[in-house]
C-alpha cells in the first residue's frame, strides 16, 4: 500500500488513477480533503446541509419536461445551442461548477472515457459552466475533454434551470484563501455558482434522465449516463419535431 | 433559487412595496412573500425591512440587488432569445465602437450571432468617446466598445476585454527606420502625429511633453485611415495600439520611456432594458478569450 497524499493535487491524481466507478473516486478524493483539510470539508458539509434544507423538493427541470433551449458561446467563441446539438441525436448535457473544481474534474474526465460509446449511441456531450473562455480552452486541453465546454455568463442559463446558490461568505472567504478566484473566472463578481447537474435529452428536446447533485461531491455515474442512452435507442422512436434528417435513420435502427 | 424568486425579488426592490409588486407579477401576495422569504433563508438574512405598507432594503438586498438583476437579466435574456429564434423574429445589433478600435476584432462573434440567429440587422456607429457615449445616452446603440470612457456617465457598466500597449509606428523611409535602437533623445526633433479619435490621445500627449518632446507642433489625424497614409508618405511618427494593423511598409517599434497602453472595454447602460440579441452579443464578448484573439 502506497503513502495516503500529502496534497490535495496528489489526492486527485490518486483518485484519478483508481480503477473504480465514479462514485468511489470521487468518495476517495473526498476521504483525503477531509484528512487534509478538515475545514474545507467542514464548511462543504454545512453549504449542503444549508441547500438540502431550503430545496427540499426536486429541483431544476424534471424527467419529462423539455429542457430550456441556450444559445452558449464554446471555448472558441462558437455559439452553440441545444436545438443544433439535437439536430443529430439525444445530447448529454452537463452543468458544472468551474474549471476550478476538482469535482467536477473527476466527472468530467470519466465522461471523456466514455465518450466514445456516447458517440456510438448518437449523442453529443456539452458541458456548461460560469467560467470564461480564458479559462475552459486551457481546461479542455490539459484534460483532453473531446467535447466543448460553454460559458454561461452571469449563470444566466443556470438560473433558468433553477439551479444557482448564494456561495456565501464562508466559502467566498476559503476560496480566497486557496486561490479559488471566481470573480476573474467567471468575469463578474462571482458570488453564485451553479449545482452540478446532468441531464439526458431526447431528440424532442424532453428530458430522459437527469440528475442534480445539491451534494455536489456526488456525480452521475457515467453508466447510468450510457444506459440512459440505450434506454433511448431501445426505445420506440418518437417522430421528432422539425425536418428529418439522415441521422434519424441511426436513430430509429 | 428559483427563477420566480428571484423575479419577486426584483419587483419588491423596484417598487418597495409587497402589495405592487404582487399585482406587477401577477401573483398572490402570500405567494410573492413566501418565495422572498425562501429567498432569504437561502442568502442567510432579510432582504427588506418591513414598514407597512412600504418595503425598504436591507444592505443585504442592497448588496444583492446589482448582482441578482444581473443574473436573471441573463435568464432572461436566454429565455427571450429563444422566442425569438421560434418565431423567426429579425433582431437587430446596435453598437457604437470608438474610432480607435478595429472592427475586426468583433466581427466574428457578430458572424455567429448571424450564424445561429437566422437574420440580425447590424448598425455600427463610429465615433470618439464622448460620441459613443452620446450614442449610449441617446439609445442609438444598446452597448459600446471603447477605452476610457467608464467616468464619462455614472450610469455605464463596463466590462474589460483586453490591456494593450501602443508601439511607435513611423514609414521604413524615415531617417530613424535604420537605427537599431531609438533613445528619447533621437525624437526631439520629430514632430508627431496625434490621433484625436483615440481617448488616450491627451494622456499621449501630455506623455511626450513630459519627456521632453515636441506636443505642441504636431499633426492630427481623426482616423487610422488618414494616420496610416500619412505615415505611408514618411509624414510624422505616430503611435498605434498593437490590435490596429499597419501595413508592411512601416516600422512598429517600442520607445523605452514612452510606454502607454489602453484597456478596452465593453459598455452597457445600467438598468436600462437590452435586446436578448444584444444581451447575447455582450455575454459572447464577455466569454471570449481575447488573449488568444489578440495573439
Amino acid at each position: 500500500m502506497s503513502e495516503p497524499p500529502r496534497t490535495l493535487g496528489e489526492a486527485l491524481t490518486e483518485a484519478e488513477k483508481r480503477n473504480a466507478s465514479l462514485s468511489a473516486r470521487l468518495a476517495s478524493y473526498r476521504q483525503s480533503t477531509v484528512r487534509l483539510r478538515p475545514d474545507i470539508a467542514k464548511l462543504y458539509d454545512e453549504l449542503v446541509a444549508r441547500l438540502n434544507m431550503i430545496d427540499a423538493g426536486e429541483v431544476g427541470p424534471k424527467v419529462g419536461e423539455p429542457l430550456p433551449p441556450f444559445h452558449l458561446p464554446d471555448q472558441n467563441g462558437g455559439l452553440v445551442s441545444l436545438a443544433a446539438l439535437l439536430r443529430t441525436g439525444p445530447a448529454v448535457v452537463s452543468i458544472n461548477r468551474g474549471h476550478w473544481c476538482p469535482y467536477c474534474k473527476l466527472e468530467l474526465r470519466s465522461l471523456a472515457a466514455i465518450h466514445d460509446e456516447i458517440r456510438a449511441l448518437g449523442a453529443r456531450v456539452v458541458s456548461i459552466m460560469p467560467d470564461t473562455a480564458s479559462f475552459t480552452g486551457g481546461y479542455i486541453s490539459a484534460n483532453a475533454l473531446p467535447f466543448p465546454v460553454l460559458s454561461d455568463i452571469d449563470l444566466g442559463y443556470s438560473l433558468l434551470l433553477g439551479l444557482i446558490f448564494w456561495v456565501g461568505p464562508d466559502v467566498e472567504r476559503l476560496y480566497q484563501e486557496v486561490g479559488v478566484d471566481l470573480e476573474r473566472y467567471q468575469g463578474n463578481q462571482g458570488h453564485f455558482l451553479p449545482m452540478a447537474a446532468k441531464f439526458i435529452v431526447g431528440q424532442d428536446g424532453l428530458i430522459k434522465a437527469r440528475q442534480v447533485n445539491i451534494e455536489f461531491r456526488e456525480r452521475m455515474e457515467p453508466e447510468a449516463v450510457l444506459a440512459a442512452l440505450r434506454a433511448l435507442r431501445g426505445a420506440p422512436a418518437q417522430p421528432p419535431r422539425g425536418k428529418s434528417d439522415d441521422s434519424r435513420g441511426a436513430w430509429n435502427r | 433559487m428559483e427563477m420566480h424568486q428571484v423575479r419577486y425579488f426584483l419587483a419588491v426592490a423596484r417598487t418597495l412595496n409587497f402589495t405592487k409588486a404582487a399585482e406587477e407579477c401577477h401573483v398572490a401576495q402570500p405567494s410573492l412573500t413566501r418565495a422572498i422569504k425562501l429567498l432569504e433563508g437561502e442568502l442567510g438574512g432579510d432582504l427588506f425591512r418591513r414598514e407597512r405598507p412600504r418595503a425598504m432594503l436591507t444592505p443585504l438586498g442592497e448588496r444583492m440587488y446589482p448582482l441578482l438583476k444581473q443574473c436573471y437579466d441573463s435568464a432572461q435574456s436566454a429565455r427571450a432569445l429563444a422566442a425569438m429564434i421560434n418565431e423567426g423574429e429579425v433582431g437587430v445589433l446596435k453598437i457604437a465602437v470608438s474610432s480607435s478600435i478595429e472592427l475586426s476584432l468583433i466581427v466574428n462573434e457578430v458572424n455567429e450571432l448571424r450564424r445561429s440567429i437566422t437574420e440580425i440587422d447590424l448598425k455600427i456607429l463610429r465615433g470618439t468617446g464622448a460620441q459613443i457615449v452620446g450614442y449610449l445616452k441617446s439609445g442609438e446603440a444598446e452597448m459600446a466598445i471603447g477605452t476610457s470612457i467608464g467616468a464619462a456617465w455614472d450610469r455605464l457598466d463596463s466590462w474589460t476585454l483586453f490591456d494593450e500597449a501602443f508601439d511607435m509606428v513611423f514609414s521604413r523611409a524615415h531617417r530613424l527606420a535604420s537605427q537599431e535602437a531609438i533613445a528619447l533623445d533621437d525624437l526631439k526633433p520629430e514632430r508627431f502625429l496625434l490621433r484625436n479619435h483615440c481617448e488616450r490621445c491627451a494622456d499621449l500627449a501630455k506623455l511626450l511633453a513630459d519627456n521632453g518632446l515636441n506636443a505642441d507642433h504636431r499633426h492630427e489625424v481623426s482616423s487610422d485611415q488618414d494616420l496610416l497614409a500619412l505615415l505611408d508618405a514618411n509624414i510624422g511618427i505616430g503611435f498605434l495600439p498593437r490590435t490596429v494593423t499597419a501595413p508592411p511598409s512601416l516600422v512598429r517599434t517600442a520607445v523605452p520611456g514612452l510606454k502607454i497602453e489602453r484597456t478596452v472595454c465593453l459598455y452597457g447602460v445600467a438598468g436600462r432594458q437590452r435586446t436578448p440579441v444584444a444581451t447575447t452579443f455582450m455575454k459572447m464578448l464577455r466569454a471570449a478569450k481575447w488573449s488568444s484573439k489578440l495573439a
